[in-house]
This record gives structure tokens, sequence and C-alpha cells, in this order.
């Protein structure tokens, strides 16, 4: 998609239609990012569109709380503001903006505030996702297998659940998230296939558990 | 759509795409909006409290306040009001309870009595105070029921003496002239103004006395009265004499004023 300055921001939003998963908007192009980069207003605000839902989308997922994915994603688009000369215009911005999102995440992860709200429930959270989404979140939150797969996701270890959603709701690679996570590619994989399979064990168990509804 | 697609068993490959059915959360507008300015400015931008937030911080104040305020009105109203308890008309005939007589007037707090003519007030069981011919006196405000409690007599001439009976006030009352102002804690007392000076007579009880515009100040004993100088000279303290005495020793036996 070509991206034109002339016209306002907001318009060139409405363009980009928000992506559900496993459709990610298409990167942002390079003069787009070089006037990011040069801190046009106007380029602030297309990159924050481009990404900010993303960003809230996949930490909230993570972190399964939907306050603390808004303070995180809030304290990721300032670290990002402090480093937009980083970005390079030639390269996709996404796996840099997941690595600060991560480093924040990782942060989080080592407070001692984690430790505490890792004792309370997890289906509490993972309850209060399902039942405030939009219409199409509800709807699926009423399908068993949408709550089977949100309950088997709950239950993955937080590295589990990270790589997942970097592959499956973001749609990075391999070279992208090993960037993210600041591990080799094999242990990408690794890690990712180990996930995988812990995350088809859970929801086999869980399915398997559920009383049926008959169509 | 993955590396590893072809090595997914059933459920693996179930799982993801329940998974890739998914949504993500969406983000309030409130925290989207804070975000954006953040990054736009590079300033962190204070958390909005939302409405509920204000409202619960709101309540409990507008709560508080408005308790005070009703405290504060209903405190300040007096538990009672001055009622006239006897004239004396300016022929010298006491006519007992009623209106102002000739010869005595209100106006507004201000209390005019002309030669011959007394005026007595009283304030529930607790204060009597007589305004006797030829003075010009202001009457007070009753006394709050919490607040603004003091009651301030100011005796711009003649002479105005009273009771609290047997036990002093439970609320401030000072009794002021233009030279001077003195703290009744005592239960019968008497002050009146001359052209050339205020004085304070203090019968039974104390009474401080503070000289206007001047760091002077002193306890009146009991049985003495103080003569305090338009022109300021030097205070004048000294036993009360004869008709004073006879004056406020009837007040304080009958409890009651007597006419003279």
């Amino acid at each position: 998609m070509i991206v034109r300055l002339t016209r306002s921001p907001y318009e060139m939003i409405a363009m980009v239609p928000l992506s559900p998963i496993g459709t990610i908007a298409p990167r942002l192009e390079e003069a787009v990012l070089r006037r990011v980069q040069n801190r046009e207003p106007a380029a602030m605000e297309i990159f924050f569109e481009h990404f900010y839902d993303r960003v809230y989308g996949y930490v909230a997922s993570l972190l399964r709380d939907r306050t603390l994915a808004e303070d995180i994603a809030h304290e990721a688009f300032l670290r990002l503001h402090k480093s937009l000369e980083k970005i390079d215009p030639s390269r996709d911005p996404a796996p840099w903006v997941f690595t600060v999102v991560s480093n924040i995440v990782r942060d989080h992860w080592r407070s001692k505030t984690h430790r505490v709200s890792k004792d309370s429930s997890e289906l509490s959270e993972i309850e209060e996702l399902v039942s405030s989404g939009d219409g199409q979140l509800e709807e699926l939150a009423r399908d068993e297998s949408a709550k089977a797969v949100r309950q088997a996701l709950g239950e993955l270890e937080a590295d589990d659940r990270e790589v997942i959603l970097l592959r499956t709701y973001q749609e990075m690679d391999t070279p992208q998230i090993s960037e993210i996570l600041g591990i080799k590619p094999d242990a990408v994989r690794q890690r990712h296939s180990r996930a995988v399979k812990r995350l088809g064990e859970i929801y086999k168990r869980i399915m398997d558990d559920e009383p049926r509804v008959k169509a | 759509m993955s590396e590893n697609e072809k090595q997914y068993t059933q459920d693996e490959r179930q799982a993801l795409e329940a998974l890739s059915a998914l949504r993500p959360a969406a983000p309030s507008e409130d925290a989207k909006a804070r975000a954006r300015a953040a990054f736009l400015s590079g300033e962190e931008t204070p958390e909005l409290p939302k409405r509920g937030a204000i409202v619960a911080m709101w309540l409990p104040l507008a709560a508080a306040a408005a308790i005070l305020v009703t405290l504060f009105l209903y405190g300040t109203r007096p538990t009672e009001s001055w009622k006239i308890s006897a004239v004396v008309d300016a022929d010298g005939i006491e006519l007992g309870t009623g209106e102002l007589s000739v010869g005595a007037e209100q106006q507004g707090g201000l209390i005019v009595t002309g030669p011959g003519a007394e005026v007595e007030f009283v304030l529930g069981e607790s204060l009597r105070v007589r305004v006797i011919e030829n003075s010009r006196v202001r009457l007070p405000d009753a006394p709050g029921r919490w607040f603004e409690r003091d009651t301030k007599f100011f005796v711009e001439a003649g002479e105005v003496f009273g009771t609290s009976g047997g036990s002093s006030p439970d609320f401030p009352v000072i009794l002021a002239t233009p030279e001077a102002e003195a703290l009744l804690t005592g239960t019968t007392f008497a002050a009146f103004r001359t052209p050339t000076y205020t004085c304070f007579c203090l019968f039974e009880g104390g009474m401080d006395i503070t000289v206007v515009d001047t760091a002077f100040s002193l306890p009146l004993p009991v049985g003495n009265r103080i003569l305090v100088f338009i022109d300021g000279s030097p205070v004048d303290v000294g036993p009360l004499d004869a008709r004073e005495t006879m004056k406020l020793q009837m007040m304080q036996d009958a409890g009651k004023p007597s006419v003279e």
C-alpha cells in the first residue's frame, strides 16, 4: 500500500483496516519511516496507529491483564519515542517495536509486582478477556474451541506463550522472533515446537473434559 | 502457515487454528489516547481519572462539604432569641413585657432610650440585661448553637447592666465601648459610658479588661470598677460606689432587674 503524506493521517489510517489475527497489516513504507525518524507528527500518527493495537493485543494476551497491557503499551511507546532515530527505514520496524515491548514485559516479570499478580487467578483474567471483547469475540467465546484454546494459552508457561503469540498473532518469522527475544534461531524453533506441543496437549485435555455441545 | 506445520499433530493443528481465529483484546480509547499523546510528545501524560473515579473522588468531598455547610448553618442558628421582659416608660411607669414604649425604641440592633425610659431583655434562662435611660446600646445577635457564640454588647452611651443568675453564661459575653472591652466571666456586671470615660463594674464573678489599641489588660477584682478615660489618661481602678453596689446587689438577689 502506498501512503501519501499529503492526506491527513486519519484518512490514511482509515485506509489501513485493523488486522485480525493472521492478517497483519502490510509493513509501513520506507518513506513513512523516514518521516517518523525525523519525528514528523503526521508520520508518527501513522506509526502509532499501525502498531498500538498490535502491541496492546499482544501484551494483553501474553499477560492476561488488560490494565497492565495498557500500562506496558504506554511505556513502550514512550520508549519508542525516545529512540526513533534508531529506526532503519529500509527494514520492517516490527521486530524493533516488539523488542522494546518484550524488554518491558521482561522487566515486569522480574518485578515484585508480577510475582504478586501471578498468584491471582489466571482463569478470571482469561474470562475477562473473553467477556469484554467486541461482538465477534463474544461470538467466538461461545464456541467451545475458542474457550479451550484461551484456557490452554493461559496455562502455558510465559516463555511458551510469548513465542506462540509472536508467531501466530504477529506472524513473525524465526529470525524476527530471534531478534525480539534475543535468542538463537534454533532456540526459537525448539521453543516454538515445544510450545505448540504443550498447547495441543492442553487443548485436547480441555476439549476431552468439556461436555460437548450438540449441534 | 508455519515452518513446522508439517510436523503438527491433529490436536496441535486444531489448537493453532482455534488460536488464529481469535482476535486480541481491543484497547480502551482513553488508554490509546494517552499513549498517542505520550508517543507524539515524548512526555508522560498523567492518567486521566475515569468518570467513575471522578465521582468516587468528589462524592465524599461533596458530602463532607454539604455536611459542613449544614452544620455551620445549623450551628450558627441561635438557640434562643432576645425577648423584651420589661419596659419603663418616660414617666417612670413600669409597663411589663410588651412593645417598646414612647421614649425607648429599637433601631435594628440598636436600643435607644430617652430620659426616664428603660428596657430589659432576656435571653432564655441564661442572661438578663437592662438598658437604662439616655442610652444607646447595640444588642448583639443571640449566640449560635455551636458557632459564632460570642455575644458582644456595644455601649455607645449610657449604661447597661445585667446578670446571668447564679452561674456563668455558657457563651462568651463581651461588653464593649470605643475605649475598652470586658470579657465577662462573672455573673453580675455593669458597663456605662460618659462623655469622659468608660466604666466597667463587677459585682460577682470575673471580668478581663482590655483597653483598645493598647497592650493594657487586667482582670478586674470582684467588687471593683475600672475607669478607662477617653483622653487616654491612666485607668483608674477602685471599689464600686454605694449606688452601683446597691443596684447590682438588687439584681443579684432578685435574679431580675429592679426598677430604681
